[in-house]
């Protein structure tokens, strides 16, 4: 393959390609149905932001993305790799280098100070150089928790936690960038923060993002607005220039209910 | 630069160090408790060995009389042929009488060996090793003990009575000290020429027992037909069995024992270690989830966790070593009277490190098992999840399949294999049956007991909802770890219990035993000994010896054949025949009077399968009869008796079975006259001591009078006398002496695993102080959250208790019934309720203390601290 084809590829293909996927939960006897039957495709370089109310399934999309869960059945296939039929040492090597992910829950590692968390996932995928630690420096600085570095996950405030969470999703430079509530604890300064980091990101490379929020503020950021409901998509509206989010907040209503 | 995966190990280990301490902790006490097990086992093995050795001596023939009774002895000249054989090296032999000592004015009755003095060290240098051996006729050998009475040493002149009345002086040639068991089971004694003995008794003294060495390269098995072809079938020629051989039968009942505790130690430490790693589990798994979500590959969770064991798993190992090795040391030290000779050998190492390590990595391995079968976030989230009953009751179910698969062990008909198979596989059965079932029981407890225990520690009983159920996994480890002290306990002490109480004499036997040890007691004062002693209802007198025996295809044993006077027998012995049906008693007695009939005990109904009119074959001087089986008597305490009496050659042949025969029987079948026990039953109104001293004078009052004589018989000296209320207590002391021993080790696994127990439930209440912090938060008091602690570990207190005692009380039935199946004892089931309640006492108070020590402390701390400890 030329790199001519290449990069044709990753721009007529798209990036993350979701046919009919349905999960369930069981919990003894009773089953949870999270996603009954979702399709969607976002395209290289495209910035989505997923609604829905509480419980619609949007954590539960963003697992399966990210090659950490399963899904029960349909394809999904992110940045040209199909995870419902990957190995286990692929889907390793996937999350390593394809996805990043901020967590709803943080997930943050309580053993380790700020810093380690930071550069967890480059020395787990064994490629913590300079340039990784320069990243993280920057990530530190632009994410005002310079002064917090040797601090440990649990003698930290919900925003910096969060904070931390963030950085960690984007050391690795991911081609895929999955949040979950990325700014749901944040200040309304700091959510902008985050923004202005992503936007810059975005700037630099191409990045595909797929962020979950329950704010049509930070949805006014993405390009496009996917609403889930009861585990399907009900549908999507584009966010124009100028969109502010009293208008974003009609159109999701409109589709939510 | 170190693998992340490493970094992450040490730094959870510095993160959170409790959990990592106390593992090493039980690694420690697990791997010490295994070489402790193993270290006595193979000195115990190597003392037995050495002991063995002591007795057996060099030989490698030995010529006994073929009918063991008391006073049979080789005939003359014997030994003479036998030195004569070409193939002979040396040969000597062994006689055996009384003599008298007077030292200080006082005289003692004192056993003496006599021997061939040029061979005697040769054949048993091992006993000579500290001593010299006597090399002149005037000349003795001392043991240790005498020596010391006397307050006698080497060199020293010892005066010696005959028994005709003349004083004779011999030289202390050399002092031995006996082995620890030669100490148990041999009376102190002397060692001189035979002659020298014989002149001292008065009797020309025959050899008891020749030892034979054989030229080097001379095939035993050869020789051994030759000489009992050219000797008769009144001796017994037979091969002495050294080293290894030697000791099978011994060494196999009691490496057994021995196993049988190094297993259980070994399987208690390792579900301890195992529980200790259960303990935060799904934290752990949690982590892995975490990690794995963010591109760890499952090697580096696997190195993680591996490192994570290993360190305190190695720390532990390394330093339950030393212990173990100091301990052991220390015990056998301690101890030097069961064990002469101290052994560790590398396999006890091994073992040991082995245990520890492995059930730290097994433990460690499971969280990592778990994530790796779930995916990712499945194991982020597990934690939350509650689990279904079903897969309790599936746990429960393959527990109760442990059980099942045990009884069924049971049935195997091969008797050795059945026991083998049982130990080595029914018992930890039993013990993994139990732990599965734990997780089961506490549920159904919480809902069964939740209510009242609340009410008890006066909590809200909704703080008490999910108490077990929540963490039924944690719950059911914690309940194992708990329950095993218990079980171990229990065990031990009702089987001490049940030993104790299983020797006692039933009504029907005679007050009291006076028992000759050499020579016959005089027959015709023994017919006048109700008429002639005050006090006297009723006697009769016995004799047993050792004779050959098979029964149906069996491999001939050595069967002690107990020759009773069948009408006075009755008088005395209120024996109870039965059969499948009873028996009449006066038609078995008339079989017996007519000849050719024996009586057996109840054992040998169940180890041989011989029932009422089935044959039993001895070997008699005439060759092999067949005697047929005229009743069996509900008496087994006649063999104990009988063991305990002649304890001295225990070590020699032990009866599998006794039978009763007649004594007419025992003169025409096997030569022997001679009576050496007398029973007598007291007439009420009497003192039993008084009248056993009576007997003891009136039977050994000597026919010619001398001043010795009539000194002697003053005090009844040269016989034993016992009574039933003295024998009793005196194997009552003996048995207590060796339960003592068995409930130390009780003791000792029930100390470890509190210390264990207290260990965990430090850990179970820390990794909840999250969940503590959240109540506080929502205004639970302090030390409600402390009742309530409290309550959840009663609750699991209580689980452990009815499964424990429960498993204790199974294992000592177990026991019974194996005492049954290789010693042919019947013991009875008692249970030590006592024991069980102090030990349930002291388990339930230790496992609140430690329970209640974090939990003071954790719900101490502010609700916002505990909170955040929390938060992952
Ligand atoms: N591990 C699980 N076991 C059982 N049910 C689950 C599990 N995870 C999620 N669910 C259920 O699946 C459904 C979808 O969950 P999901 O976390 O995707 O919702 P969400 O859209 O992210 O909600 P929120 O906005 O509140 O975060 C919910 O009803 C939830 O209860
Ligand atoms: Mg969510």
């Amino acid at each position: 393959m030329t790199i001519a084809t290449e990069i044709d590829t990753r721009l007529t293909n798209p990036t993350i390609a979701i046919r009919g996927i349905t999960k369930s939960y069981r919990q003894g006897r009773r089953e949870i149905q999270a996603l009954r039957g979702l399709d969607l495709t976002v395209d290289p370089g495209e910035f989505v932001a997923i609604m829905g109310a509480s419980g619609s399934g949007k954590s539960t999309l963003l697992h399966l993305c990210g090659g950490m869960d399963a899904a029960d059945t349909g394809s999904l296939v992110v940045a040209g790799q199909n995870l419902t039929t990957m190995s286990e040492r692929s889907l390793t090597t996937y999350r390593r280098r394809t996805v990043g992910v901020i967590f709803q829950q943080f997930n943050l590692m309580p053993s380790l100070d700020v810093r380690e968390n930071i550069l967890l996932p480059a020395q787990l995928a064994g490629t913590c150089n300079a340039t990784v630690h320069s990243r993280m420096e920057e990530l530190v600085e632009v994410l005002s928790l310079k002064n917090r570095v040797r601090h440990r996950p649990d003698a930290l405030s919900g925003g910096e936690q969060q904070r931390v969470a963030i950085a960690r999703a984007l050391i690795m430079n991911p081609p895929v960038l999955l949040a979950d509530e990325p700014t749901g604890n944040l200040d309304s300064l700091n959510a902008a923060i985050f923004w202005k980091l992503l936007r810059r990101v975005l700037e630099t490379r191409t990045m595909t993002v797929l962020v979950v929020t329950h704010e049509p503020a930070a949805a006014a950021e993405a390009k496009r607005v996917v609403v889930l409901r009861d585990g399907q998509k009900t549908g999507e509206f584009n966010v124009e220039v100028g969109d502010d989010a009293g208008i974003l907040a009609t159109r999701y209503q409109a589709l939510a209910t | 630069m170190m693998p992340v995966s490493w970094q992450l190990a040490i730094r959870h280990w510095r993160h959170k160090p409790l959990r990592p301490t106390l593992c090493s902790l039980l690694v420690l006490i697990g791997t010490a408790l295994v070489f402790l097990a193993g270290a006595g086992l193979t000195s115990g093995l190597a003392s037995l060995a050495h002991d063995l050795q002591y007795y057996q001596g060099t030989a490698d023939v030995r010529v006994d009389p073929r009918i063991k009774a008391f006073d049979s002895a080789l005939p003359p000249g014997l030994l003479k042929q036998i030195r004569e054989l070409p193939q002979v090296a040396y040969a000597g032999g062994n006689a055996a009488g009384i003599v008298y000592v007077v030292t200080h004015g006082r005289v003692t009755l004192v056993h003496a060996r006599g021997v061939s003095l040029a061979t005697a060290w040769k054949f048993h240098p091992e006993k000579f090793a500290a001593g010299t051996p006597a090399k002149f006729a005037d000349q003795v050998v001392l043991d240790s003990r005498l020596a010391r009475s006397f307050g006698l040493k080497t060199g020293a002149m010892m005066v010696v009575r005959t028994a005709p009345g003349k004083i004779v002086h011999l030289r202390v040639a050399g002092v031995i000290t006996p082995s620890p068991i030669g100490r148990f089971l041999e009376p102190p004694g002397m060692t001189m020429s035979r002659r020298e003995l014989g002149y001292l008794t008065g009797t020309a003294l025959c050899w008891r027992q020749i030892e034979i060495h054989l030229h080097h390269g001379v095939p035993i098995a050869g020789f051994i037909k030759i000489l009992q072809q050219r000797s008769g079938p009144v001796v017994e020629v037979h091969a002495v069995q050294k080293g290894p051989a030697a000791l099978s039968h011994m060494q196999t009942a009691f490496s057994r024992a021995m196993l049988f505790g190094a297993g259980l130690a070994a399987l208690s430490g390792a579900v301890l270690i195992a529980v200790m790693m259960g303990v935060g589990i799904q934290g752990r798994v949690r982590e892995f989830g975490q990690l794995r979500c963010i591109g760890a590959s499952r090697n580096q969770v696997l190195q993680t966790v591996l490192l994570e064991s290993a360190l305190p798993g190695l720390l532990g190992t390394t330093a339950g070593l030393v212990v173990g090795w100091g301990t052991s040391l220390g015990l056998i030290e301690h101890y030097s009277r069961v064990f002469t000779v101290c052994k560790i050998d590398w396999l006890t190492v091994v073992t040991a490190a082995l245990t520890g390590l492995a059930a730290t990595v097994l433990g460690a391995l499971v969280p990592v098992l778990l994530a790796w079968r779930i995916g990712p976030m499945r194991a982020v989230v597990i934690a939350g999840q509650a689990v279904s009953p079903r897969r309790i009751w599936a746990v429960a179910g393959v527990g109760i399949a442990a059980l099942a698969l045990q009884i069924a062990l049971w049935q195997i008909p091969d008797p050795t294999l059945r026991f083998q198979a049982y130990l080595l596989v029914g018992v930890p059965l039993i013990f993994f049956g139990v732990i599965l079932l734990a997780p089961m029981l506490a549920v159904f407890l919480e809902k069964l007991l939740g209510r009242m225990l609340a009410r008890l520690w006066w909590i809200r009983p909704e703080l008490l909802n999910g108490a077990c159920s929540r963490r039924p996994w944690r719950s059911g480890a914690m309940v194992g770890a708990l329950l095993i002290g218990i079980a171990f306990f229990t065990v031990m002490r009702s089987r001490a219990a049940g030993l104790v109480a299983s020797w006692e004499f039933p009504r029907g036997m005679p007050d009291i035993f006076v028992f000759s040890p050499f020579k016959p007691l005089p027959a015709e004062r023994l017919r006048n000994l109700d008429k002639a002693v005050p006090g006297v209802a009723a006697a009769s007198s016995v004799t047993a010896f050792w004779v050959q025996g098979t029964v149906g295809k069996g491999a001939p044993g050595t069967i002690l054949f107990v020759a009773i006077e069948p009408r006075s027998f009755r008088s005395v012995v209120r024996v109870k025949l039965m059969n499948n049906r009873p028996v009449q008693t006066t038609r078995a007695f008339a079989v017996l009077a007519a000849g050719r009939g024996v009586l057996i005990a109840a054992q040998a109904l169940r180890q041989f399968g011989l029932a009422v009119g089935r044959n039993i074959t001895l070997g008699t001087l005439m060759g092999p009869v067949r005697f047929k089986v005229a009743g069996i008597a509900e008496v087994p305490e006649i063999n104990m008796a009988n063991r305990f009496l002649h304890a001295g050659r225990l070590f020699r042949k032990v009866a599998s079975i006794a039978v009763v025969g007649s004594r007419k029987e025992a003169r025409r079948y096997f030569g022997v006259t001679g009576l050496n026990t007398v029973m007598v039953d007291v007439k009420p109104g009497f003192k039993s001591m008084a009248v056993m001293l009576a007997v003891k004078k009136f039977l050994s009052r000597p026919r010619h009078a001398s001043l010795l004589g009539s000194l002697l018989a003053l005090s009844g000296a040269e016989l034993h006398g016992i009574s039933i209320g003295e024998m009793k207590r005196n194997l009552n002391a003996m048995i207590e002496r060796v339960m003592q021993a068995l409930s130390i080790a009780g003791l000792g696994v029930l100390i470890a695993a509190s210390i264990g127990v207290s260990l965990l439930l430090m850990a179970s209440v820390r990794v909840r102080r999250q969940e503590l912090g959240i109540l506080r938060a929502l205004g639970a008091g302090r030390w409600q959250l402390c009742r309530m602690i409290l309550a959840e570990t009663s609750l699991l207190i209580i689980t452990a208790w009815i499964l424990g005692t429960g498993q204790g009380i199974y294992l000592a039935f177990m026991g019974t019934r194996m005492d049954q199946l290789m010693v042919g004892f019947n013991s009875r089931l008692v249970v030590a309720w006592g024991a069980v309640g102090v030990c349930g006492a002291l388990t339930a108070g230790l496992a609140l203390l430690a329970a209640l020590w974090p939990a003071g402390r954790a719900t101490g701390e502010a609700a916002r601290a505990l909170i955040a400890s929390g938060r992952e």
